[in-house]
């Protein structure tokens, strides 16, 4: 169902806050009303003939490294390097880095990544509010929040939002309730409003879209209410649906095989964090999440295709070209949303389209990203699952670690060695820095009958806590997933990474601390505590000249700078 | 008697007659009456997988307070023991219990198993609790640690109400072998981590402090002194850090009797009862 702003037949209404003060907004606000979908200004200009701020047609976005002041997409580049092309801020002067302002937000927790479009910094609060904020002074340009009752559900996961997508001069945000909306960049006007799946059964979206071309492309939560998942693509002018393609087959379909009965109605298989682009080969890499019910495997005997797989995709069709399984009939839930890192390189000899990515399960895998064929792969944190991984990739099972109803500890914990939170790869060190959570957990299974809207899991997991577990900041060649250093943390963390070019790396830890180390070595050289939990997608931009980095903690989003 | 003996009644039915029964009468006891065998005997299971670890799968404590008492001071009804569940009590172990871990009908049975408890009265403590005051503040020199009832020194645990926080077993074991096992964090963003570690830091210059953990993150600890100093320490200021776990700075009451221990469990116990 397509809902227009401006006729908004049934359903909920927009409410965007009334903070527009300039007339530059309000004739775009007129003009938003009058026309959806007009597009307001010409490329490149407003009416009042200064630079157009708020337009970023997909040619920016495929070029985003060439404006390294700006951060255009969730993970900076569509190759998810998370990676700043800024060095004013580096090693010799990171000491110097102090607070130069602060955005607080309503309670919740905050994963969102800002983008920074030419002095705007477009951020999401939790639960699904999207809110412009002058990128010099933190001071807020526009909110709008979707009305959402307090039964919306959220299975599986906290009530959180990681960020927004822009394409042109609309802003993309998928709400807890499973809408995707594109707001009017300038002044937060509902341009048009989708429901993608119904939260009534589970779905939910938390992660940041992916605008390519002209598509607006998002996953689903809700694998642990037992939806069959699936990723969408939205024409990113009228709010229609362009594709869809379901992550688990229906029979006869290929990898129907992989399951048994009926239960393919209810393989979770959810897809809930940003996918990366590679616009030369023109293909669209999506990572999918654990089968349903998370636990006990016995309901759906076999491999449970595409479940926790990584998928190639047309984007224009949203046709699988490959498929590469990480965990085969996993009963871990250890999705396979991990960041997923594209990087060109000389493999035995030749020159290589690679993706690589350190999963959940707790191995690093180096994929042809062609192709889809498994080069190499190795466990980067502790796991006592799995022996090894086969020529193919496929891991080697250890017997008896699959989860009882007396309970069985394996590592990594159902959280995993990797999480939702990002990676990041520098192009100048070569090195791949994951925030690393070195846990166990007894997994117990349990007897479970699906539900509509309810959670539908099959067991769960006691955690070891404390002293019993740790994390660290894992520097690996991004070629082996070979240790070269790591900077050990308290407890297995939660917040992304990001390089710079000023060869430091930022990060974050439960404890409060704000961070970086030296890119090189992991010596730390800054730390700011926070005095909140940091589950941050940190980045950086330039405002005036100076590079600014961004981390969020707690309740606060924090900005730095040296002056 | 059993109101509502019948094993099929609907769950809503038994909590409004348990609403019911309190309204009526005073005697909180007979809440639990309104759940039938069966419910109660879910009850139990849940309870011996949820609250089983702390309190002790019969009900006499441990790590927490036995619940096999007359008298639970801080959940004197069911719906009391519901919101204990569900809100857990800050600052102490008692962690709340969300509905997406245990589900409002199954918090219901918990409590009523636990009210259930209260009539088994199982936790019986030896010894005389006036002596052990005697021996707390004379031979045991335990204010010189502790802190009760605002007198003492809050090196260690303050011990104001300790009976309502912990088990007479594990009172016992605190005080035979202290060394053996140190409490943790049961809620909170510590939850798990050891509380009061011996910790033992060398600076780059040489300087040795001792003392216990206060906190600790990836950059900085902070200690406390056996003299009670606070020490803040950056670890990139240090040589070495080593935390001593299986040490407690509590000595054991080894020259204590076996009567004075028994007479000193009594008094604990009696804290905050």
């Amino acid at each position: 169902m397509i809902r227009f702003a401006a006729f908004r037949p049934s359903g909920r209404p927009a409410r965007p806050e009334p903070r527009r003060s300039r007339g530059i907004i309000r004739g775009l606000l007129a003009c938003a009303i009058a026309a959806p979908g007009c597009q307001g200004a010409p490329e490149g200009s407003s009416p009042e003939g200064t630079p157009d701020q708020t337009h970023v047609p997909f040619e920016r976005l495929v070029n985003a490294d060439a404006e390294p002041h700006n951060w255009l997409t969730y993970s900076g580049n569509y190759a998810s390097h998370r990676y700043s092309r800024l060095d004013q801020i580096d090693r010799s002067n990171v000491g110097g880095l102090r607070v130069l302002w602060a955005y607080q937000m309503d309670d919740g927790i905050i994963e969102t990544t800002p983008i920074a479009v030419d002095g705007i910094l477009y951020v999401t609060e939790p639960p699904s509010t999207v809110s412009a904020l002058d990128a010099r002074s933190g001071r807020q340009l526009w909110t709008w929040s979707p009305e959402m009752g307090p039964d919306v559900l959220n299975i599986g996961f906290p009530r959180v939002n990681r960020g927004v997508a822009v394409l042109d001069s609309t802003v993309f945000v998928g709400t807890l309730d499973a809408h995707l909306v594109a707001l009017d960049a300038r002044s937060g006007a509902v341009r048009w409003d989708v429901e993608v799946g119904d939260n009534a059964i589970g779905f939910s979206l938390t992660l940041a879209p992916l605008t390519v071309k002209d598509k607006v492309i998002v996953g689903v939560s809700g694998a642990e209410a037992g939806v069959r998942g699936y990723i969408d693509a939205y024409d990113a002018e009228t709010g229609e649906l362009a594709w869809r393609t379901y992550t688990i087959p229906a029979p006869g379909e290929p990898g129907s095989e992989t399951w048994g009965g009926n239960s393919w109605e209810t393989g979770g298989g959810s897809t809930w964090l940003t996918g990366s682009y590679d616009p030369e080969l023109d293909l669209l890499y999506w990572p999918i999440g654990n089968p349903a019910p998370d636990w006990n495997g016995d309901v759906r005997p076999g491999d449970n295709l595409y479940t926790d797989c990584l998928l190639a995709l047309d984007p224009d069709t949203g046709e699988m070209i490959w498929y590469f399984q990480f965990t085969p009939h996993d009963t871990h839930d250890w999705d396979a949303n991990q960041i997923q890192v594209l990087l060109d390189a000389e493999w035995e000899g030749e020159p290589r389209k690679l993706v690589v990515t350190a999963n959940r399960n707790a191995f690093y895998y180096v994929l042809d990203r062609e192709t889809g064929e498994f080069l190499h792969g190795r466990e980067y944190s502790k796991q006592t699952w799995a022996e090894g991984l086969d020529e193919n990739g496929r891991p080697i099972v250890i017997p008896g670690t699959d989860p009882t109803e007396e309970g069985v500890l394996v590592w990594p914990s159902l959280q995993g060695a990797a999480n939702w939170f990002s990676p990041s790869y520098s192009p100048r060190t070569g090195l791949f820095y994951q925030p690393t959570r070195i846990m166990g957990a007894v997994y117990f299974k349990a007897d479970v009958e699906y539900v509509p809207g309810q959670p539908y899991t099959g067991g769960g997991e006691q955690a070891l806590r404390g002293e019993e577990a740790s994390g660290a900041i894992k520097a690996l060649d991004a070629l082996t997933g070979e240790l070269v250093w790591e900077f050990p943390l308290l407890s297995p963390p939660w917040s992304g990474a990001m390089a710079t070019a000023g060869d430091l790396v930022f990060g974050g830890d439960n404890e409060g601390n704000i961070f970086a180390l030296d890119a090189e070595t992991g010596e730390p050289l800054w730390n700011f505590q926070s005095g909140g939990a940091v589950r941050s997608g940190p980045m950086s931009y330039e405002v005036d000249g100076r590079q600014r980095i961004v981390s969020s903690a707690g309740g606060t989003l924090f900005v730095f700078g040296l002056d | 008697m059993r109101q509502g003996a019948n094993g099929n009644a609907r769950f809503g039915l038994a909590i409004l007659g348990a609403a019911v029964a309190l309204a009526a009468s005073p005697l909180a006891a007979q809440e639990a009456l309104a759940f039938s065998d069966v419910e109660l005997e879910r009850g139990q299971r849940l309870y011996q997988a949820h609250c089983g670890r702390c309190h002790g799968v019969l009900g006499m404590g441990g790590e927490g307070p036995g619940l096999a008492v007359s008298r639970l001071p801080r959940a004197p009804d069911h719906a009391a023991v519901i919101d204990i569940i569900r809100d857990g009590i800050p600052g102490t172990g008692m962690p709340g219990l969300r509905a997406t871990i245990l589900p409002d009908e199954e918090a219901a049975l918990v409590a009523a198993h636990v009210i259930s408890l209260r009539q088994a009265q199982l936790v019986e403590i030896p010894g005389d609790p006036e002596r052990g005051r005697e021996v707390f503040e004379t031979t045991g020199v335990c204010y010189s640690c502790h802190i009760v009832e605002g007198r003492g020194v809050g090196i260690g645990p303050e011990l104001t109400g300790i009976g309502m926080r912990r088990g007479p077993e594990y009172l016992r074991a605190s005080l035979v072998d202290p060394s053996a096992e140190l409490p943790v964090f049961r809620s909170g963003a510590r939850s798990g981590f050891a509380q009061y570690l011996p910790l033992r830091a060398v600076t780059r210059d040489g300087t040795v402090y001792e003392g216990m953990r206060a906190n600790e993150d990836a950059f900085t600890v902070q200690l406390v002194t056996a003299t009670g100093s606070i020490v803040s320490l950056r670890k990139a200021d240090l040589a070495e850090l080593e935390k001593r776990f299986g040490h407690s700075l509590m000595p054991a009451t080894a020259s204590l009797s076996g009567e004075d221990i028994d007479n000193l469990i009594a008094y604990l116990a009696s804290l905050g009862g």
